[in-house]
């Protein structure tokens, strides 16, 4: 009677489990409570920790570790003059592509807002399978499911899950991740697949061709509406044709570590309208960056 | 006053924890504090910090709303069962239930990835569940001798 009753328990909760996972799949509502609440907490955590961390960092930085100061900061300026210079030149550049699409009268794409986000976490917890990062920004601060996130060297994902200051990020490395990419020389498109931490990424359904080579940068081609075209993704480290695929076997690197990146940027999708025309998205506390509505590969 | 200690034991606790799992990839670390309730025959309490645990894992976690809870509800599940044949402050009881519930996160992985037709690493789940297992054994012992302590303190006060 006892073994009976208990069996009727454990039955009637796997019921009432596959009832409420088969539920919060059609609508999110628990998905939603969770990120809400669950992320948050951990977010607000960490936030804390990061905080405790820069302020001893800082103590140490600025009062202890003054070794070589100058000599660096000498280095630094003669730097920051360099790129200043390169700056201007690059400038000319910009300025005579914007005059030249007016002149042809192309449509202007798609833009979007920088902002800067940092890296609380890596994955954590039993359920956190995917390759992920969780980011100090949510979806009342920019960071809406699907926001692409770069550095400067290239792309590093997109947003998955937001709470309100606080977001989940998928990293392109992940297996279930996609991204629309094209050859920056050759110009060949393909999907960018990732295929785990431990794996290099693949490159699929790219039609034979001798023109791409290894060593070229992948940039996305912003076919999958999801990326804006013209960011560095990787590089390609094998690109064979093979007898037995009618597709090339190309194995890329992506260009940034995510386990190394402590800041990134987001970028907030701001519409359609002409640069001239549109004003950047401003909060009362953060300092306001141009917009960007080209991507210059960066040379890693 | 136990019950007041056990919150402030706890609100300690939880945020340590969630720090230590930002370390260890994959690890619970918050059941230990769940285990030392049930083990000291804090039933109810177990119950509603088990809802917090569900909240806080499922918002960090990637996968769908449930894994937490099939988690949870099965580490529930095993301690009562294990509990009919063992003495639940046993630390050989520990050390069989860690192993088990290190197995357990395999499990209910190779169970629910397939619903969201996700790719598991399988040498990533193993070592998971290796840290897991591990990961029980060696705080359980420092947290039950502070908790003890702690509470040795507070009833002299």
């Amino acid at each position: 009677m006892k073994i009976r009753r208990i069996l009727f328990i454990v039955g009637g909760a796997l019921f009432l489990f596959l009832g409420m996972y088969t539920w919060n799949q059609r609508t999110q509502v628990l998905d939603g409570m969770a990120a809400n609440v669950g992320l948050e907490a951990v977010g607000s955590v960490f936030t804390l920790v990061r905080k405790g961390e820069d302020f001893f960092a800082g103590i140490w930085n600025s009062y202890v570790n003054l070794i070589h100061v100058n000599r660096e900061n000498e280095a630094l300026k003669n730097r920051v003059a360099d790129l200043e210079s390169l700056l201007a030149r690059e400038e000319e550049n910009r300025a005579e592509i914007t005059r030249l699409r007016t002149l042809l009268d192309l449509p202007t794409t798609t833009d979007w807002t920088p902002i800067a986000a940092r890296v609380l976490t890596g994955r954590m917890g039993p359920n956190s399978v995917l390759e992920s990062i969780i980011v100090n920004r949510g979806y009342l601060t920019g960071a809406i499911p699907g926001t692409p996130m770069l550095t400067q060297q290239g792309l590093v994902g997109r947003i998955l899950r937001s709470g309100p200051r606080t977001a989940t990020g998928l990293l392109l490395t992940d297996p279930g991740s996609r991204i629309a990419v094209r050859g920056q020389k050759s110009r060949i498109s393909g999907i960018f697949t990732g295929r785990g931490a431990h794996y290099d990424p693949e490159v699929r359904f790219v039609d034979p061709s001798p023109d791409l080579h290894e060593g070229e940068i992948l940039v996305t081609s912003g076919l999958d509406g999801i990326y804006p075209r013209g960011i560095p993704v990787a590089r390609v480290v094998e690109a064979v044709i093979t007898d037995h695929s009618r597709f090339m076997q190309i194995v890329a690197k992506p260009l940034v570590d995510a386990r190394q990146v402590e800041e990134l940027l987001l970028l907030e999708h701001v519409g359609a309208l002409p640069l001239h025309v549109r004003q950047p998205m401003q909060s009362p506390h953060e300092e306001v960056k141009p917009p960007l509505s080209d991507f210059s590969p960066v040379a890693p | 006053m136990k019950t007041l200690f056990t919150f402030l034991w706890l609100f300690c606790f939880i945020p340590l924890a969630i720090v230590v799992q930002g370390f260890v990839p994959g690890v619970d670390v918050l059941v230990v504090a769940l285990i030392i309730l049930l083990q000291e025959k804090e039933y109810v309490f177990s119950a509603w910090v088990m809802l917090l645990f569900v909240l806080l894992q499922e918002g960090m976690g990637t996968l769908a709303f449930g894994g937490a809870v099939l988690w949870y509800g099965g580490l529930f599940l095993l301690f009562f069962c294990g509990k009919i044949f063992f003495e639940a402050r046993n630390v050989f009881f520990l050390l069989l239930f860690s192993i088990v519930l290190g197995i357990m996160h395999v499990l209910l992985l190779l169970m629910l990835a397939p619903l969201q037709n996700l790719t598991l690493n399988v040498p990533t789940l193993l070592h998971e569940a290796f840290m897991q297992a591990l990961c029980i054994l060696l705080l359980w012992f420092p947290m039950v001798w502070l908790r003890r302590r702690m509470l040795r303190y507070a009833n002299a006060a």
